[in-house]
């Protein structure tokens, strides 16, 4: 270990100048205009649903609906806000209501049984479209904030993670939801929050190995 | 490490009223920082040691061992150093450095407290400068000391350090600028070859 002040030295020499990050919530909607672009892309190559007309006069498909927008558009700007250190942790909170509102919305329109949750008995080449839109719609978005927030690993990145995981899924099931006749808000949600916390915890076992290894080669 | 302790106190106060105020360091401290993030190494120099005096306060409130609270220490300078860019000079530089502070060290707590799971102290078990018993009269002092000698620089150090000269563990890690866990292998290690070059049951 080297001491305090010469370390300080070592930092402070050929000090390369950096650019500040933009506001939180200016990086948001960027990032939000992009995944907006990128729903329109699938939209476009997919075609909507044929009854999305019918089904927006339901008001729990509705509602359902917007409220995946509202996780989506308040995960974001938790996930940005989070991964800053003098942001209140409280922003964690933030995507709830619109969880509550999509989530609601699903257990109520799968009571009232206007439509089957999961996707049972469908036909293969439909699944695999939907399978394919599920990853294009994750894919790039997940890869694209996890660049753009990854100066949040050496703080706390747990809450970061899952609010982008809503953030994510709520991108995911809308584009599912206005492309294919089916629902899969549950699904996707235990994908993207299981596949994070695989991830997260895999990654801090990882860490934890290293570090012990270091220190016993130190 | 006294002296320095009482030395921090008064940063300490002044950021602790920073909830509510602590307008002129934090401003200094800002404008440093700002300055930095355009690379002037003068003004991050400066800064770097202004918030040392108070990132060690709180690393000693979390860690007893003042290498480990060092440790710490270079711990949260390194992480503000990598994510200077995410300073706002528009905000208060406090509550930035002092989030970044509190979780690097309960991190570098929780890592101490895996490896103190894991490892025994050092006791007086571990004492070989004054063999008693059977060993004393099976071990040849000057033949011990080629031993020692040969042994490589690190095990050597650690040997000579915590048993030859006696020290503390937190001393020898001082002086080695190796760490407390990294000492307690290179003994173990120098121990291992030992008993195996002198042919001794030489106790760990």
């Amino acid at each position: 270990m080297i001491d305090t002040p010469h370390l300080i030295t070592r930092l402070g020499h050929d000090l390369a100048p950096v650019r500040r990050l933009r506001k939180p919530l200016v990086r948001a909607l960027i990032w939000l205009g992009f995944a907006g672009v990128l729903m329109g892309c699938l939209a476009l190559a997919d075609g909507l649903r044929p009854d999305l007309a019918i089904r927006f006069r339901l008001p729990a498909f509705s509602l359902a609906l917007a409220g995946m927008a509202l996780t989506a558009i308040l995960g974001t700007i938790a996930a940005f806000m989070l991964s800053l250190p003098d942001r209140s942790r409280l922003w964690f909170l933030a995507p709830l209501p619109g969880l509550a509102l999509w989530l609601g919305n699903v257990g109520w329109q799968c009571a009232s049984g206007l439509f089957a949750p999961v996707v049972g008995g469908m036909a293969s080449d439909d699944l695999a479209r939907c399978v394919a839109t599920l990853i294009l719609a994750s894919l790039p978005l997940s890869l694209s904030l996890m660049l753009l927030l990854r100066h949040a690993t050496r703080l706390a990145p747990m809450p970061v993670a899952l609010s982008a995981a809503l953030a994510i899924s709520a991108f995911a099931a809308m584009a599912l939801t206005l492309c294919h006749q089916i629902d899969a808000s549950l699904l996707i949600l235990g994908w993207n929050l299981g596949t994070i916390l695989i991830l997260t915890g895999a990654a801090a076992l990882i860490a934890r190995r290293s570090r012990a290894i270091a220190e016993f080669s130190g | 490490m006294k002296g320095g302790r009482a030395k921090i106190r008064p940063d300490l106060r002044l950021v602790q009223h920073n909830q509510g105020a602590l307008p002129k360091h934090e401003k200094d401290w800002s404008l440093l920082m700002a300055r930095a993030q355009l690379g002037d190494g003068q003004a991050y120099m400066q800064l770097l040691t202004d918030i040392t005096p108070y990132v060690r306060s709180l690393a000693l409130r979390r860690l007893r061992s003042p290498h480990d609270a060092e440790d710490g220490v270079q711990d949260v300078l390194l992480t503000l150093h990598s994510i200077r860019h995410t300073y706002d000079p528009d905000r208060p530089f406090g509550p930035w450095l002092t989030t970044i502070a509190e979780r690097r060290l309960i991190d570098h707590l929780r890592r101490v407290m895996r490896r103190a799971r894991r490892e025994a102290p050092l006791n007086e078990d571990f004492d070989l400068a004054n063999p008693s018993g059977e060993n004393a009269d099976r071990l040849d002092h000057p033949a011990l000391l080629r031993a020692v000698e040969a042994l490589p620089a690190r095990q050597k150090e650690a040997i000579k350090l915590l048993k030859l000269r006696e020290m503390s563990l937190d001393e020898a890690s001082r002086l080695s600028g190796q760490s407390i866990g990294a000492l307690k292998v290179a003994t173990h290690r120098a121990l291992a070859t030992l008993r195996h070059w002198l042919h001794v049951d030489i106790k760990p």
